[in-house]
């Protein structure tokens, strides 16, 4: 029991600053106030403690650091002897030399009033900085997510970006080859193409047998004649575009054929030269004159 | 304060009595009695006890005048029965009628100037490491509080927790050196 007893002061040998001022203001619970006031008569450090904590008491009312309930337990719990009111006495004198002596160094003139707002240790400044530094990150990111022509403007041309293929948006933002559902998105309608229309034309057709041909629409649009030859002919060939009156429409030269079984020669006129009606193309080798080949043409336009 | 002031209705036998009970040694003696009666109203003013060196002093003339007839019985510590004999008077203290708080009143003008002079002798008197320190300490305000101790910690290459038990310290220096001054200044003609 003893032994217990012995235990439990020493494990209440080393009471907190915050226990001791409470004992000061008269606010200590009744179960701890017996314990400390043993401790206070056994205890040579508790009572330097105390000692000295009544005289932080007495500073920190003089200086005005004590919450409400603090200061009026200061009046009417502590301030209940000579001593200690000479304490405060001493506080408080204490407290007018040296708040006066503060006051007047405070003093301030421009530039000391000036000097703190540009302490680059001020946490406001830091905070500036970051936040200086964070709008320059997103401004940048936003600039070449966003602007890259004005990102070009800057660049050098070997760190500008080369063209290339960009993924479609499914393959972009939607993984492949993972258990999770499908995302259907519907494909866009497809952007108007606009591809040659081909028309595929042998010298034995006669105009009656020829074939008949409907415009592509659209402002660059043309028609791509694919001419059938001979097999195994070669040379250079300038083919002529001529209405039924004889009248020439459009020519192209140095036109080469391709290998192929049979062999052919392609050329592309434009769609806006042609009109409905009945056309002729006459083609002339032109490499060799002394085998003046030529074959004839025939479509219609509708 | 001499401990003889305390004892009105105490006969010198019994305080003799009690100083050497306390001690063999007569200035030793006065030390721990002084260490007594301040605990004794640390104590009594921490109960909420309006006159604690009343009832203090009271403790001390009944520990006393038993003194002749413990002190060859008595065995521990002998503060602790001056603790065991404080409860007996304070429970007769808080049946008996209570008294007028008696508020503390202001410092007249005079005193208040006697008291900054003592200060500024007291504060000439100090080293020049611990008057830079406790003008350091003490040239503050509430909100700044914090701040300053820390980075006057930082100066001095000690903790913050050290710079206030020294300056602690020597604001209790300044105490007694006032206190001294004081006494000084009021037994001149």
């Amino acid at each position: 029991m003893g032994q217990v007893a012995m235990e439990n002061r020493q494990n209440h040998s080393q009471f907190s600053d915050h226990t001791i001022r409470h004992f000061l203001l008269g606010q200590l619970p009744a179960s701890e106030q017996a314990l400390f006031e043993e401790q206070l008569f056994i205890n040579a450090d508790l009572e330097a403690r105390l000692r000295l904590a009544e005289f932080e008491l007495a500073d920190d009312y003089a200086f005005k650091r004590l919450t409400e309930s603090e200061t009026r337990a200061f009046r009417e719990r502590y301030l209940l002897t000579a001593d200690r009111n000479q304490k405060l006495n001493v506080s408080q004198t204490i407290r007018d030399r040296f708040l006066s002596e503060s006051a007047a160094e405070i003093k301030p003139t421009v530039y000391q009033w000036l000097i703190p707002w540009f302490d680059l240790r001020r946490p406001a400044w830091r905070y500036a900085f970051a936040a200086l530094i964070l709008v320059l990150i997103l401004g940048t990111v936003f600039l070449v997510t966003k602007e890259p022509q004005i990102v070009n403007t800057f660049l050098p041309d070997r760190f500008k970006t080369r063209p290339h293929a960009s993924p479609t948006p499914q393959l972009m933002n939607h993984a492949t080859g993972t258990s999770s559902p499908v995302h259907d998105e519907p494909s866009p309608p497809a952007a108007p193409h606009e591809l040659p229309l081909t028309v595929l034309l042998t010298a034995a057709s006669s105009m009656e047998q020829s074939p008949v041909i409907t415009l592509p629409a659209g402002e660059n649009a043309v028609v791509r004649f694919q001419l059938l030859m001979k097999e195994g002919a070669q040379g250079v060939y300038r083919a002529d575009l001529a209405s039924t009156s004889g009248e020439t429409l459009f020519s192209a030269g140095s036109l080469k054929s391709f290998g192929g079984k049979p062999a052919s020669i392609s050329f592309e006129v434009p769609a806006k030269a042609l009109q409905n009606g009945q056309y002729q193309i006459r083609l002339t080798r032109v490499d060799d004159p002394a085998k003046p080949e030529s074959s004839q043409y025939y479509f219609r336009v509708q | 304060m001499s401990p003889a002031k305390h004892f009105k209705d105490l006969r010198q036998e019994d305080f003799d009595r009690l100083l050497d009970w306390l001690d063999g040694d007569r200035e030793a003696a006065g030390v721990i009695y002084e260490k007594i009666r301040w605990r004794l109203i640390a104590i009594l003013a921490s109960r909420g006890c309006l006159t604690p060196e009343e009832v203090a002093d009271e403790t001390i003339d009944r520990v006393a005048r038993r003194v002749q007839d413990i002190q060859n019985t008595y065995r521990g510590d002998k503060a602790i029965y001056f603790l065991g004999v404080m409860n007996n008077v304070h429970h007769e203290y808080l049946r008996r009628p209570p008294l007028p708080h008696l508020v503390a009143t202001e410092q007249d003008v005079e005193a208040k100037e006697q008291m900054h002079l003592c200060l500024d002798r007291c504060l000439d008197k100090l080293a020049p490491y611990s008057r830079q320190l406790i003008e350091k300490y003490y040239t503050e305000n509430k909100q700044a509080k914090i701040d300053l101790r820390r980075r006057i910690a930082r100066e001095l290459g000690i903790k913050s927790t050290t710079l206030r038990l020294r300056a602690l310290r020597i604001r209790e220096k300044l105490q007694t050196c006032i206190e001294h001054c004081l006494e000084v200044s009021e037994a001149r003609p």
